[in-house]
C-alpha cells in the first residue's frame, strides 16, 4: 500500500507542487526564526563580553558605589592579579566644526583590563585618549587627531555633586586609538572614550571618586570562582554582589533577550500565522485532490481496500509531504540565516557577531516536527472525507464538478453565535481598560477577536455566497466570462472559501496593524504634544558666576540656521524650592532649580501644546520636584532667589526634572536682573528635528565661547516614535506577507485544481467559441473573486480590530484617537485583488493550452 | 424556422459556388514525429452539401474523429485544405477559428458536454452570448418545443436524462443557426430508443430547416438516417452511398472487411 501510494504521489507530484511550496516557506520561517534566536544570544553574550575584557570577576553598582580604598583592598587581595573602579564623566567635545556628547570612563591600569583595541595604542600622555569607532567616525577623528574638550559633568545619578560647572578642561585632546563599541543595546555601561584615570578623575569635578562597578582579573592559577569566593565579604560590606565574568554576560544577555521577549513572542505568533495559512492550502489541496480523485478510490475500495487503508494512503501522502517540503525549508531557513549574517558581518564588522549560526538539534528538529505535523494535521479532514468514498461511485458515470450546495442553517447559527460572543468579549475588553484594568482588558479583547475571527471562517461560506452574489451584477458586463467565473466560485463554497480565508487572515492582520498604527500615531500625536511642547531648545547655559547667561551670538546663530521656523528667547533664574506650607524643622532641605520665565502670549506661536494653565501666580513643576518638597497639586510653592521670594501655586507639567516655568512678570518679580537663559525654537514645517539640532550643534561650537551650549531636542524623540511605529509596522507587515504570499499560492493552487478538474467543460466552451483569452480572463475573474471574498471581509475587520486593540491597549492610559489610513487599506485592498488576478496567470495559461478537441475526444 | 438574411446571403453565394458547406483537398493528418509517427489520414478528398445530413462512417481507429475535427477547426490538417463554405481554415489562427466556430458552426457530442453549472437555457444560449448576439426568444421557444423539452429550461443538466440532454445540446447546436453542424457519435451513450430519437431530430432540421449536418458514427443504424454516408477505412476514403440503408451499409461495411484481409 505504502509503495502505490509513493507512486501515486509522484504521478500527481505536479498537484502538490503549490502545497509543499506553502509548507515550506512556513518552515523556512520557523528554522530562520528558531536560528535567529540562536544567533541573537551568542551575540549578545560576545558583545558583553568584549566590554569588559579579560576580567574574572565584576562587582557591580553598589548603592554609594565604590571607594578607592576599596579597589585598593580587591588589589590587595592575594587571589587577584589586578582590579580597576569605573565610572564614567559627560562631556562635549568639539573637532573640525562637529560636536557630540560621549561619556569617557579612566582606563583600566591593569593591562589585562583594558578594553581591546581597534587600532592604535593605549593613552600614556597628558590629554591622550581613546574614542570608540562612532565617535572617530562621527568627528571625523584619525589617530593623532586633536579634540576639544568643551564641558564635563559627572553622572548625576552617582556623584550627587552640589552644581556648579564641571572640573577643568583641558586645552586640548588627542587621539591615540580607537576600539569597537558592543552597542548601546547590549551593553549601555561602555563609555565612548577612555582617558588615563588622573584626567577622568580632574574633569569629573570631585575631589573624591566613586566607582560604580570594578572589574578584577584572577591571579595566575586562581578560578574566577575563587577569586569571586574570596571578594565575597568585601562585597557584602557595600551590599552588592560578585559576579563571574561568565554569569554576568550570561545575566546581560538574558537581560537583553528578555527585552526582546515580547517581540519574540510577536514573532512567533507571526510565524504561527503563517503555519495556519499554509496548513489552509494544504487542507484544500488535499481535499482538492480527493474529490478528483473519487473514481479511483471507489475503484481501490471495490478490489478490495479498506477504509482504513485509504485514509492511511491519504496521511502518508501528507506525511512524505511534508517530510519533504520540511526538510527543504528547513535547508532555506539555515541558509537564508547564514546569507544575512555573511550580510550583517559585511556590512557591520561587528568582531562578536558569530561567523556562522549555530545551529542546535532543536533547531532542526521543531521546524520538521512542527512541519510534518501541520501538514498530517491538515490532511486529517481530506483522509476522513475519503474514506466516505463508496466502492459504487467506481461504477457510476463521473459526476461533473459539484454544484453549490446551499449552506446550513446550522452552521450559520453557529457561525452568528461565535461571532457575536467575541465581539461582546472585545467590548468588554475595552470597558475593562476603560476601568484601569488594562492587562485584564487585553486578555479579555484577545480572546474576544480570536473567538470572533474564528466565527467568521465557520461562517465563511456565507460569506462567498454573499460576496459573490453581490459581484455577480457587476461580473455580469464582462459577458461569458465574467457570468462563468461567477457561477464556478460558487460550485464548491467550502473550497472558495477556504481558499479565501487564508488570504483573508493576512489581509485582516495587515490591515488591522496598518489601522492600529495609524491610531496609535493619532493617540501618541497629542500625547507628544503636550509631553514634548517644544521642539529644539537651546541653552540653558550659566557662566562662571553661577546665573544663567545665554552668549548673545546664540540667539543670532539660531536665526540664522534653515529650519528654524520661529524662536523665543526665556530669561531664567536659579531659585531654591520650599513647600511653602512647612516651616522651620519640619521644612525638607529646599531643592535648588531653574526658573524659566515664558512670555504666555508668544508661547503659543513656538509651543505644541498650548500652556493654558500658566498664568499669573502659578508655576509649572515636574513631579519630581513635588514629590521632593511634599506639595500637591494647587499647594503653594515658595520660590527664593538671593534675598527675594515669591510664593506660587504649584501646577503639574511634564517639564524637566530641575525645571519650573513661571510667567515672565513673575520671574521679574523673583529676578529683576534675570537674563536670557534659554531659547525654545520651533521647527519650520517639514524640517527634521534631528537634521536642525545637528546643524545648530554644529555652527553653536564654531562659537569662541568656553561654555558648552546644550541643544536638546524632543523633535527628535516625537520622530523617535514615529520611526519606531513605522519600523514595527514594516517589520510585521512584512512577516505577515509571508503569509499572504502562502494564501496567493493557494488561490494559485485551487484555480489549477480546479482548471484539470474542469479541463472537458473548459475545452466544450472553447469548441463553442470561448477564446483562448476569454478563458484566461474567466480564471482571472474567478482568483479576483476570491481575493474580493477575502478584501471586502478583511479590511471590515480589520478596522474594527484595529480600533478595538487602539482601545483595549491605550485607552486606559491616553485619550485615544482612532485612525484611518486610507491610503493604506486601498493600497492593501488594490494589492490583494491585483495578487488575486496574479493567482490566476498559471493556471490560465495552463487551461488555455488544452486544444479544444479534448472536449470532443470521448470520457 | 427562420433563417437570418445574412446566413441566406452568404448560403447563397455557396450554393452558387458549387453548393458546399465544408470542402476538403488533400486533407492529411499525422499524429506525432519520427518513430511513433500515426498516419492517421491520408489526402482525403471530400465535400458536404448545404442542406444534406451527412455521415462519416468507419471501424474504429479509422480516422472518423480526425477527419471531422479537421473539417471542423477543431484540429489543424498535415496537409491540404480545408473550407467551410468559401471561407478557407487552413490559414487561421487560434482566435479566427475560435470566432468561426462561434458564429458558423455547432457541435453535438457522444457526451452531451453541457456546462453543469448553467441551466438548459443558458446551455441553448451560451454560444449567442459567447458571440454577443441576442438569442431570438421566438427561435428558442420553436426549437425546444420541437426538440420537447420546452418545459425543462430552467433545469440544470444534472436534472436531465441523458436523452433529455442530448436534445438540449442539439439545441445549442442549432441556435445559432450555424452554417454546418458536426456531430460526433452523438448516440453513443444513448439506450436505441432515445438514440432513435435523437437522429429523427437530427433529419427533421435537415429536412425541415434547411440545416447542413455531418455526422460521425461507427453504428450502421445510425448512419441509415443520412442522406449519404462515406465510408472511412484506415485513414482512407473507402466508399460513398447515397440514401443508404442499414443494410446497404452492412454490406459495404462487409465488403471493406474483406478488402482489409
Ligand atoms: N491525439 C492523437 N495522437 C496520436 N494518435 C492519434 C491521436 N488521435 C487519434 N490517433 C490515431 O489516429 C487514428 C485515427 O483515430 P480516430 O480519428 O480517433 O479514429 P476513429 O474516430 O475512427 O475511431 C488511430 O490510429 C488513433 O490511434
Ligand atoms: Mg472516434
Amino acid at each position: 500500500m505504502l509503495r502505490t501510494r509513493l507512486t501515486q504521489m509522484r504521478a500527481h507530484a505536479g498537484r502538490l507542487v503549490a502545497a509543499a511550496v506553502a509548507i515550506m516557506i512556513a518552515t523556512t520561517l520557523v528554522a530562520a526564526f528558531m536560528v535567529a534566536a540562536g544567533v541573537l544570544e551568542k551575540t549578545a553574550f560576545n558583545a558583553v563580553s568584549v566590554s569588559h575584557a579579560n576580567a574574572d570577576v565584576i562587582l557591580e553598582e553598589p548603592y554609594q558605589g565604590f571607594s578607592t580604598e576599596m579597589v585598593e583592598q580587591i588589589r590587595r587581595q592575594p587571589e587577584a592579579a589586578g582590579a580597576d573602579g569605573r565610572f564614567v564623566v559627560h562631556t562635549v567635545i568639539r573637532a573640525g566644526g562637529r560636536s557630540d556628547s560621549p561619556t569617557v570612563a579612566p582606563l583600566p591600569e591593569t593591562p589585562e583590563l583594558r578594553i581591546e583595541l581597534d587600532e592604535g595604542r593605549y593613552p600614556e600622555a597628558r590629554g591622550e585618549i581613546l574614542v570608540s569607532h562612532e565617535i572617530a567616525e562621527r568627528l571625523d577623528l584619525d589617530l593623532g587627531s586633536s579634540v576639544e574638550l568643551l564641558d564635563t559633568s559627572a553622572d548625576v545619578g552617582l556623584a550627587g555633586r552640589s552644581g556648579g560647572p564641571g572640573g577643568q578642561p583641558a586645552d586640548g585632546l588627542t587621539v591615540t586609538g580607537t576600539f569597537i563599541h558592543p552597542g548601546a543595546a547590549f551593553d549601555h555601561n561602555v563609555p565612548g572614550m577612555f582617558g588615563r584615570a588622573a584626567e577622568v578623575e580632574l574633569w569629573s569635578g570631585h575631589t573624591t571618586v566613586r566607582y560604580e562597578r570594578v572589574i578584577a582579573l584572577a591571579s595566575p592559577g586562581t578560578s574566577a570562582e575563587e577569586l569571586r569566593t574570596a571578594l565575597e565579604p568585601l562585597a557584602d560590606q557595600v551590599g552588592t554582589v560578585v559576579y563571574t565574568a561568565d554569569e554576568y554576560a550570561r545575566i546581560m544577555t538574558a537581560r537583553f533577550t528578555a527585552d526582546s521577549y515580547i517581540l519574540a513572542a510577536v514573532l512567533a505568533a507571526l510565524v504561527g500565522v503563517a503555519l495556519v495559512v499554509a496548513g489552509l492550502v494544504i487542507a484544500n489541496t488535499f481535499a482538492v485532490i480527493v474529490a478528483q480523485r473519487t473514481r479511483e478510490l471507489a475503484l481501490l475500495r471495490c478490489v478490495g481496500a479498506t477504509r482504513r487503508q485509504v485514509r492511511n494512503g491519504v496521511l502518508v501522502e501528507a506525511g512524505g509531504l511534508g517530510v519533504a517540503a520540511s526538510l527543504a525549508g528547513i535547508a532555506a531557513g539555515i541558509g537564508l540565516a547564514q546569507i544575512t549574517i555573511m550580510v550583517l558581518r559585511a556590512v557591520l564588522d561587528f568582531p562578536w557577531f558569530p561567523e556562522r549560526p549555530e545551529v542546535s538539534v532543536l533547531a532542526l528538529l521543531i521546524p520538521l516536527v512542527v512541519g510534518v505535523t501541520v501538514t498530517i494535521l491538515a490532511a486529517l479532514a481530506p483522509a476522513r472525507a475519503a474514506t466516505r468514498v463508496s466502492p459504487l461511485a467506481a461504477l457510476r458515470p463521473p459526476e461533473p464538478g459539484g454544484i453549490g450546495r446551499g449552506t446550513s442553517v446550522r452552521r450559520l447559527a453557529a457561525a452568528a453565535g461565535v461571532v457575536v460572543v467575541g465581539a461582546l468579549l472585545m467590548v468588554a475588553g475595552i470597558g475593562a481598560t476603560a476601568r484601569g484594568q488594562t492587562e485584564l482588558g487585553l486578555a479579555i479583547g484577545v480572546l474576544g477577536g480570536a473567538l470572533s475571527f474564528s466565527g467568521v471562517v465557520i461562517g465563511s461560506v456565507v460569506l462567498v455566497t454573499v460576496i459573490v452574489a453581490a459581484l455577480s451584477r457587476p461580473l455580469r458586463v464582462a459577458g461569458v466570462p465574467g457570468r462563468m467565473a461567477a457561477l464556478n466560485a460558487l460550485r464548491h463554497p467550502r473550497r472558495t472559501a477556504a481558499t479565501a480565508v487564508a488570504l483573508l487572515i493576512g489581509v485582516t492582520l495587515v490591515a488591522m496593524m496598518s489601522v492600529g498604527a495609524a491610531s496609535a500615531r493619532a493617540t501618541f500625536a497629542g500625547e507628544l504634544d503636550a509631553r514634548y511642547p517644544v521642539d529644539i531648545a537651546v541653552g540653558p547655559v550659566i557662566d562662571d558666576t553661577g546665573r544663567h547667561r545665554l552668549p548673545d551670538e546664540v540667539l543670532n546663530v539660531t536665526e540664522g540656521v534653515a529650519g528654524v521656523g520661529d524662536l523665543m528667547p526665556l530669561r531664567s533664574s536659579r531659585a531654591l524650592v520650599r513647600n511653602a506650607a512647612l516651616e522651620g524643622d519640619a521644612a525638607l532641605q529646599p531643592i535648588e532649580a531653574e526658573v524659566h520665565g515664558v512670555d504666555v502670549g508668544r508661547a503659543r506661536d513656538v509651543m505644541h501644546a498650548g500652556i493654558d494653565d500658566l498664568e499669573p501666580g502659578a508655576a509649572m513643576v515636574s513631579r519630581q520636584i513635588t514629590a521632593m518638597t511634599g506639595i500637591d497639586e494647587g499647594d503653594l510653592i515658595q520660590l527664593q532667589m538671593g534675598s527675594q521670594t515669591i510664593e506660587l501655586r504649584a501646577v503639574f507639567a511634564p517639564v524637566e526634572r530641575h525645571t519650573i516655568l513661571v510667567t515672565a512678570a513673575d520671574l521679574a518679580a523673583l529676578d529683576p536682573d534675570a537674563s536670557i537663559g534659554m531659547l525654545w525654537v520651533k521647527l519650520a514645517d517639514g524640517s527634521s528635528a534631528e537634521t536642525v539640532a545637528r546643524t545648530l550643534r554644529d555652527q553653536l561650537s564654531l562659537l569662541t565661547t568656553d561654555m558648552g551650549i546644550p541643544v536638546t531636542t524632543a523633535g527628535a524623540t516625537r520622530a523617535e516614535v514615529s520611526r519606531v511605529l513605522d519600523t514595527m509596522l514594516m517589520v510585521v507587515v512584512g512577516l505577515l506577507a509571508v503569509s499572504v504570499v502562502i494564501a496567493l499560492i493557494g488561490i494559485g493552487n485551487t484555480l489549477s485544481l480546479s482548471v484539470i478538474e474542469r479541463r472537458r467543460e473548459s475545452a466544450t466552451m472553447r469548441t463553442l467559441g470561448l477564446t483562448r483569452r476569454q478563458l484566461r480572463v474567466m480564471l482571472a475573474f474567478e482568483g479576483v473573486i476570491v481575493a474580493a471574498v477575502a478584501v471586502f471581509p478583511g479590511i471590515t475587520l480589520g478596522l474594527i480590530y484595529g480600533w478595538a486593540g487602539t482601545l483595549t491597549a491605550f485607552g486606559g492610559v491616553w485619550d485615544v484617537a482612532l485612525g484611518v489610513p486610507w491610503r493604506w487599506l486601498a493600497g492593501i485592498a488594490g494589492l490583494a485583488i491585483l495578487a488575486g488576478l496574479a493567482a490566476s496567470v498559471l493556471p490560465g495559461r495552463r487551461a488555455a493550452r488544452d486544444d479544444p478537441i479534448t472536449a470532443v475526444s470521448a470520457g | 424556422m427562420s433563417v437570418s438574411v445574412a446566413t441566406e446571403k452568404r448560403r447563397a453565394g455557396v450554393l452558387a459556388a458549387g453548393g458546399h458547406a465544408v470542402t476538403a483537398s488533400g486533407l492529411g493528418k499525422v499524429y506525432g514525429t519520427g518513430a511513433t509517427a500515426v498516419r492517421a489520414l491520408y489526402e482525403i478528398d471530400i465535400a458536404f452539401e448545404v442542406g444534406q445530413f451527412s455521415a462519416i462512417m468507419g471501424p474504429s481507429g479509422s480516422g472518423k474523429s480526425t477527419l471531422m475535427h479537421c473539417l471542423a477547426g477543431l484540429d489543424t490538417a498535415t496537409v491540404g485544405r480545408v473550407w467551410l463554405g468559401d471561407t478557407e481554415l487552413t490559414h487561421l489562427d487560434d482566435t479566427e477559428l475560435t470566432l468561426l466556430r462561434r458564429n458558423r458552426v455547432g457541435f453535438i457530442f457522444q457526451s452531451f458536454n453541457l456546462i453543469p453549472t448553467l441551466t438548459a437555457r443558458q446551455n441553448i444560449e451560451l454560444p449567442m452570448d459567447l458571440a454577443g448576439r441576442r438569442p431570438d426568444p421566438d427561435r428558442l421557444a420553436e426549437l425546444t418545443t420541437t426538440l420537447g423539452v420546452a418545459d425543462r429550461l430552467d433545469h440544470r443538466p444534472a436534472e436531465m436524462s441523458g436523452g433529455q440532454q442530448q436534445r438540449v445540446a442539439i439545441a445549442r447546436a442549432l441556435m445559432a443557426d450555424p452554417d454546418v453542424v458536426f456531430a460526433d457519435e452523438p448516440t453513443g451513450n444513448l439506450d436505441s430508443r432515445t438514440g432513435a430519437q435523437v437522429l429523427d431530430l437530427l433529419r427533421r432540421s435537415v429536412r425541415e430547416f434547411g440545416q447542413t449536418v455531418v455526422m460521425v458514427t461507427h453504428d450502421p443504424v445510425a448512419a441509415s438516417y443520412a442522406d449519404r454516408v462515406a465510408m472511412l477505412s484506415d485513414g482512407r476514403l473507402a466508399g460513398d452511398l447515397t440514401d443508404p440503408t442499414p443494410d446497404r451499409i452492412r454490406a459495404a461495411l462487409d465488403r471493406l472487411w474483406e478488402c482489409g484481409q
